[in-house]
């Protein structure tokens, strides 16, 4: 048994340990967590003292919740890695809109819809456009595999949810950041979301490297012949949900030949399957249109135009937003 | 609802602990009120299983009853039989069925049918409770209570999920004090501090840890995995067990003080033995106890010869090991214990000598390597961490090395809690540090994620 003290002195020194030790936590949690959430440290608007824009974090995750509620913002792009290199800046040149990155690396389909649902919700009485870039994930029937640390609280409408998570460790020390930022202390991180990751991974993103990684579809192309593509559903109820006279673009990017699906094969007859789900939602709608790269052509058996066998250079990045601008444009 | 979130510290526990000061008041209320508040507590997790502990305490106190009345041993066997019945439906029916449907030539996990029965919540802690009173009540060591108190002894709520497992006689002659008597502030102090301690072990240890070990274990269960991936995991794995269960153990025995109910302690600086049978008495005494008391000794123990108590030692351990989990890896874990045991046995027998620094080597690295056994899902898996662990030359990715390193540190050096606690006393700066341990502590734990304790699944 645990012994406890129970000699002679009064309970009066325990009663004032209590008190101390009960006070100081109070204090100091109550009070941590009243600074961050006035604070608002990943900018999402919400219980907000400080009346300033912008945020101090660079993992795209967190930072698209200030991206997207930006009014400055009338335009994004939705997708994961395979939508980086779309220069919004760029795209904004070319269309006369404003746009904004909202692709994150490795995000599932849920993690694109709640970020483009959360673009969507903010921008409510405003026309906008939005490019959705399409990929194998969109294809597949069941729900995405776990493992993605998605901040689903910060772009949901659950009050609770969002106060529980971003009352900890790092939601204190971007809100510390955020101080610092109103203070002039920190510099804002970049507003538009474009990050230049063929820059950022030249080390390991070489032709050499890539070229025999895949000899069919990858592996995570669905198979499933026939199987349902639900996403398709939430892709259209996300689409109804914008203001009248938005526009929409829905992007199949290329792939390095290695990596499109063998003739006569399952994965062929399903990505097949698949286009012509989503071309049939564009065909249906006046404000949609499809835009498919995804061919075998030279391009895609240039290694000089991959970063690897899925992901595209910057150079094709740019014919891709010269394919989309018309139909975006204001 | 886990002791580690911030709806148990921030709101349950401040309003069951003024309920229950409120209720102290009324002596006859005090009881219902604090049996209500466990209820509560366990029905917050899944209340659909609420009804499977109140029929539980419900029919045991009855059969304790028909015994009391009529003396007939069998109605306290059927009991004991009805227990562990309920307890292999929920927890062994699959197992069952599946070993029974490979004997009958099925592809191995292709069950003729499987239950997929949700394990309640400390279904093998209460099913003990039942089993340590029951056979007490049949031996004539044990009284009747009323249904208020045999309740409580079954769902006190700090250790109705993982225990400890509490002797009646140790736990019923506490509940006839007034908890708030004269004094509790200081028993409230040393339950604040165990409190604190165990959630700091649980969060910054045990939970740190399992960012180490789950990825060492996960490949294991699909490939082959690398030196240094297999020695970080199994590494991390047997730190990380000891402080997230001696973690929780802290955290129960620190709330029940604060409800005036002192617990037994559940380790005692286990990593610290120099022989295997010193590691049992160290390391969840409670299940030792009663694996000893109630399966050891009734097996013939230590009193029919060598032959016969070797025996003894090797069914209570694997039968130990099955208690942990319906897999066969479990009973290899306990039987490698048995017979590590039984080794010490014969040992001791030829009077052999074992310098402490080799017996401490001996057990820490035989105990670390049998948590392979433990925390690997199927066999392939354990064979591969122990490829992983002895055959492999490619060492793989970089080794994090600094939280097992802290953890290694403490388990190895610091005394047990309970030590610690008393040693820190009634400095004020203890208290501050405390308080913002607890605070720190309290933002560590939000978000939609709370990690659960190991034992919670056993």
């Amino acid at each position: 048994m645990v012994p406890v003290r129970d000699g002679g002195e009064t309970g009066a020194s325990a009663r004032n340990w209590l008190t101390v030790f009960l006070t100081t936590s109070a204090v100091c949690f109550f009070g941590a967590a009243a600074f961050i959430v006035a604070a608002d440290p990943y900018d999402a608007g919400r219980f907000s003292l400080i009346k300033m824009r912008g945020l101090v974090d660079e993992r795209a995750m967190f930072a698209a919740a200030s991206r997207g509620r930006d009014p400055d913002f009338d335009a994004a792009v939705i997708g994961n890695s395979h939508a980086q290199l779309i220069n919004p800046r760029r795209l904004s040149d070319l269309t006369g809109r404003h746009f904004v990155q909202l692709s994150m690396q490795g995000a599932p389909i849920t993690a694109q819809e709640a970020t483009a649902r959360f673009f969507i919700e903010h921008h409510k009485g405003t026309p906008v456009a939005m490019l959705f870039v399409i990929d194998d994930f969109w294809c597949t029937p069941g729900p995405p595999p776990p493992g993605f640390p998605f901040p689903f609280w910060l772009y949901g409408d659950d009050d609770w949810s969002y106060l529980a998570n971003v009352i900890g460790p790092d939601g204190l020390s971007k809100a510390v950041a955020r101080v610092g930022l109103a203070l002039g202390l920190k510099e804002r991180t970049w507003r538009d979301g474009f990050d230049n990751v063929e820059e950022k991974y030249s080390n390991f993103w070489n032709a050499e490297n890539f070229t025999a990684t895949f000899t069919a579809a990858p592996p995570w192309a669905s198979q499933d012949v026939g199987a349902p593509i639900p996403k398709v559903d939430k892709l259209r109820a996300l689409i109804d949900r914008a203001s009248p006279g938005s526009r929409f673009a829905l992007l199949w990017t290329p792939y390095y030949v290695n990596a499109l699906p063998a003739a006569g094969s399952p994965a062929e007859a399903r990505l097949r399957e698949c286009k012509q789900t989503y071309a049939a939602l564009a065909a249906g709608r006046l404000d949609t249109a499809i835009v498919d790269w995804r061919v075998r052509s030279p391009l895609a058996e240039n290694t000089g135009n991959f970063s690897d066998a899925t992901h595209v250079r910057l150079v094709v990045a740019h014919m891709l937003e010269d394919a989309v601008a018309p139909a975006l444009a204001r | 609802m886990l002791f580690n979130s911030r709806a148990f510290l921030i709101c349950f526990l401040p309003l069951a602990l003024a309920i229950y000061a409120i209720a102290s008041r009324r002596e006859n209320w005090r009881l219902p009120v604090l049996l209500g508040l466990s209820i509560a507590f366990y029905s917050y997790w899944d209340w659909n299983l609420a009804p499977l502990l109140v029929l539980s305490i419900l029919i045991n106190w009855i059969a304790a009853r028909i015994y009391g009345r009529t003396r007939n041993r069998h109605v306290v066997t059927a009991a004991i039989i009805a227990n562990l019945a309920v307890l292999g439906t929920f927890k062994y029916l699959d197992f069952l069925i599946a070993n029974a449907s490979a004997m009958l030539g099925e592809q191995p996990g292709a069950l003729v049918f499987a239950t997929t029965l949700a394990l309640p919540l400390g279904i093998s802690f209460f099913t003990f409770h039942h089993i340590m009173y029951l056979t007490d009540l049949r031996d004539g060591k044990a009284p009747l209570y009323d249904p208020v108190r045999y309740g409580l002894y079954i769902g006190f709520f700090p250790q109705v999920l993982s225990g400890p497992l509490v002797r009646w006689h140790e736990f019923m002659h506490q509940l006839d004090s007034n908890p708030f008597a004269p004094g509790w502030e200081r028993r409230a102090v040393t339950g604040a501090l165990l409190i604190v301690l165990g959630l700091l072990q649980k969060v910054f240890l045990g939970d740190r840890l399992a960012t180490v070990v789950e990825p060492a274990f996960a490949a294991a269960a699909v490939h082959p995995v690398a030196a240094g991936l297999a020695w970080q995991g199994i590494l991390a794995f047997t730190f990380q067990i000891f402080f997230d269960f001696s973690g929780y153990s802290d955290i129960a025995i620190g709330l029940g003080l604060l409800f005036g109910v002192r617990l037994p302690e559940n380790f005692a600086a286990p990593y610290r033995a120099t022989s295997l049978r010193a590691f049992w008495r160290r390391w969840h005494m409670t299940l030792s106890r009663f694996l000893r008391d109630y399966l050891y000794v009734r097996f013939g123990g230590n009193r029919h010869g060598l032959d016969r108590q070797v025996a003894a030692v090797l069914v209570t351990m694997a039968l130990g090991g099955l208690w942990h989990g319906a897999a066969w890896t479990f009973v290899a874990w306990g039987l490698l214990h048995g017979f590590g045991l039984a080794a010490g046995v014969l040992w001791r027998a030829r009077e052999l000598p074992m310098p402490p620094l080799v017996g401490w080597m001996l057990t820490f690295v035989f105990v670390m390597l049998t948590w392979v056994f433990f925390r690997a899902a199927t066999f392939e898996a354990a064979w591969r961490m122990f490829d992983g662990l002895f055959l492999q030359t490619e060492w793989g990715p970089e080794f994090r090395w600094h939280t097992i390193a802290l953890a290694a540190v403490i388990a190895f050096g610091a005394p047990p809690t309970a030590a610690i606690v008393e040693r820190l006393g009634m400095n004020r700066w203890v208290a501050a540090a405390a308080g913002v341990t607890l605070a720190v502590l309290l933002m560590e734990i939000g978000g939609d994620q709370t990690a659960e304790f190991i034992y919670f699944k056993f």
